[in-house]
């Protein structure tokens, strides 16, 4: 997927506005996202944009405006100024057009536990005006899809939170949407649940979904999503691909050097050299290894093996260790919360 | 003309509608349906014989060309003077009429309030369903749910009126002598009918309109409230506010304009039974009737407008 997006920081790092017009390719965007409860501002101006067939990971801490954002491109909150457009459509005045190209999942969501799983997905896809000789055999579909089929005829309520959880998902693709919006789909999740959530969001990716799914748990996102957006104090921190944020914490690289013997000598040894900002120490999958911190890209780090091979250590490992999304979230956010 | 049916078609293949009709057949399953069936039969029934007394004659006895209320011997009204009958179908009805404005109100008033404490409504409103569809799925569901009573009163109120015009009590008196009056008067004149017309129609529209009225105003405050006890208690309220400001304005008219709001029944025994008494009295029944049912569509809108701004 070529890339449409362009890295943005906060606070005037690249200086110029995110983005200037409508995006060709874009299947979300938003412009000038604003958002007040009373005197609270939830968003501030937002400026978003979700190429089409990207899982787009949104995070952020908690009231950082993300459920805001994902309500006001659903059409269940009208923005206090700027514009959505969601497939094309505004969702201020095509609210009808929004409705149809989007399934969107809450992160409170009840279901009708008085109803039997397949009533459930008819009722809905009632809703959306799919013609009723057609609902039954979807209905079935979706059921396999997020494998509920053996629970079809059983009462809502006899179904457990992950499964709900899906059921919910399938309710959202009653009408085949063009986008998803899913607001903290594996929140409350047991460990399987999750996985299950997370294989269901990879196999909707390839059946050409685009997906806007919020999350707390960044490990997560990182496994499914190709693009992340980060949102705090209602403004968007950082946006971009899973390989750009990761670039963005590469000023700095960790490399985790493995000799054979010498381990203090060469802490020594490392620390005495230039470039080099901390070297730890540390046992881990089992092994001692040295956690090296230094300023620098690839060249730096070959310099580095070959020194230290001269100088006679017996380097049994060299890994560059990668910068996970965490460390990004960590580094771009300040625990403001508006 | 295709758009008008098109429009029908969506408000009452509205999926909450169907739904609500679904669940109200299978919660009549069994011996229920039994149960059903026999009490809409016997329903059946008490209608046709109404129908037969009232197409068997008119009571009034026209003989020596003077008025004279009391029922002949002959004809099926003068079983027991229709009294009776009457009092059961009064009875009935009027307990239904009572009690059910009261309990309908409660199905409204609780209906968007639950949907948004269990976390639906937010997944309703972002399907293909508008504001106005969601307000009117919630407005029909009591009416679906309780739909034996419902229809009990919808039987029963036109019979009342019915059976009371071939008994010659209360409304019927005067319908009876609309037409015994008008036609006695200008055979040819169809005013006298008209006004029949009318007061049949304000009777039987009277229960309908006030449970709409308080349905619509549980539904309203339904969108406001953040629990469904609150939702009752404030319904409750507002419905007690109503129903006084509504005696307050009756009173107060029939104050200014006696002849207005004065009893039909009164109005016969009186000699004042001139045709225009009886176009007044029919027309302040019908203006309650009309304020109830605006009452009721600035409500509805109320609703709509709420829904899209929650």
């Amino acid at each position: 997927m070529s890339s449409n997006y362009h890295l943005a920081l906060r606070g005037g790092d690249k200086g110029d506005p995110i983005f200037t017009g409508r995006n060709d390719v874009a299947i979300i965007e938003t412009q000038g996202l604003t958002k007040h409860y009373g005197k609270l501002t939830a968003l501030k101006s937002l400026d978003l944009l979700v190429e089409e067939g990207a899982v787009f990971g949104f995070v952020g801490p908690n009231g950082a405006g993300k459920t805001t954002t994902m309500r006001i491109l659903s059409t269940l909150l009208r923005p206090t100024s700027g514009d959505a457009w969601v497939a094309g459509h505004s969702v201020l005045t095509d609210r009808r057009a929004v409705r149809r190209a989007i399934g969107y999942m809450p992160d409170f969501f009840g279901v009708y536990g008085d109803m039997k799983v397949w009533e459930y997905l008819d009722f809905f896809a009632a809703c959306y005006e799919i013609p009723a000789e057609t609902r039954a055999r979807l209905t079935d579909d979706l059921l396999a899809l997020v494998d509920l089929a053996h629970r079809r005829d059983d009462y809502v309520d006899a179904l457990s939170r992950g499964m709900k959880q899906r059921l919910c998902l399938a309710r959202s693709l009653a009408h085949d949407p063009q986008i998803l919006i899913l607001d903290e789909p594996a929140s409350g999740l047991d460990p399987r649940a999750r996985i299950e959530i997370r294989e269901l969001l990879r196999e909707l990716q390839l059946m050409g979904k685009t997906i806007l799914v919020s999350s707390h748990i960044l490990s997560e996102i990182q496994e499914v999503c190709t693009h992340i957006g980060i949102i705090e104090a209602g403004e968007l921190v950082a946006m971009g691909t899973l390989a750009e944020m990761r670039q963005l914490i590469r000023a700095q690289c960790i490399v985790r050097v493995t000799v054979a013997e010498r381990f203090e000598e060469a802490q020594a040894w490392l620390e005495a050299r230039p470039g080099v900002l901390d070297v730890a120490l540390v046992n881990e999958n089992g092994g001692r290894h040295l956690l090296v911190t230094m300023s620098g890209r690839d060249e730096t780090l070959s310099e580095l093996l070959g020194e230290l091979i001269g100088a006679g250590f017996p380097v049994v490992g060299f890994q560059e260790k990668d910068g996970d999304l965490e460390d990004v979230f960590m580094r771009l956010t300040k625990g403001i919360v508006s | 003309m295709s758009s008008v049916s098109t429009r029908w078609r969506r408000w009452l293949c509205n999926p909450l509608i169907q739904r609500e009709l679904a669940r109200s057949w299978h919660k009549y399953s069994g011996v229920r349906r039994v149960l059903l069936m026999i009490w809409m039969a016997l329903l059946g029934a008490v209608v046709g014989c109404g129908v037969v007394v009232v197409l068997s004659g008119s009571p009034v006895d026209l003989s020596g060309g003077e008025f004279n209320f009391q029922p002949r011997g002959t004809h099926l009204a003068a079983l027991g003077t229709g009294l009776p009958v009457f009092c059961l179908l009064g009875a009935v009805s009027s307990i239904l009429s009572g009690v059910l404005p009261w309990i309908v109100p409660v199905f409204t008033a609780t209906s968007i309030v639950r949907e948004r404490e269990q976390g639906t409504l937010d997944v309703l409103r972002v399907t293909l369903l508008t504001e106005g569809a969601i307000a009117w799925g919630k407005l029909a569901q009591p009416f679906l749910r309780l739909w034996p009573a419902i229809l009990v009163i919808l039987f029963l109120s036109p019979l009342q009126v019915i059976w009371a015009s071939g008994a010659g009590l209360m409304w019927g008196q005067p319908m009876t002598m609309f037409g015994i009056i008008g036609v006695t008067a200008n055979p040819g004149a169809i005013a006298p009918w008209l006004g029949m017309l009318a007061l049949f129609f304000i009777g039987f529209f009277k229960p309908w309109a006030d449970l709409i009225l308080y349905a619509t105003i549980g539904l309203f405050i339904s969108t406001w409230a953040r629990s469904t006890a609150f939702a009752v208690a404030l319904t409750y309220g507002a419905i007690l506010v109503t129903r006084f400001s509504f005696g307050l304005l009756t009173t107060f008219l029939s104050a200014l304009f006696p002849f207005l709001f004065f009893d039909p029944m009164m109005v016969s025994m009186t000699e004042a039974t001139s045709m225009n008494m009886f176009w007044l009295s029919a027309l302040g029944a019908a203006l309650v009737v009309f304020l109830s049912g605006v009452g009721a569509a600035v409500l509805f809108g109320g609703t709509v407008w709420r829904l899209r701004r929650l």
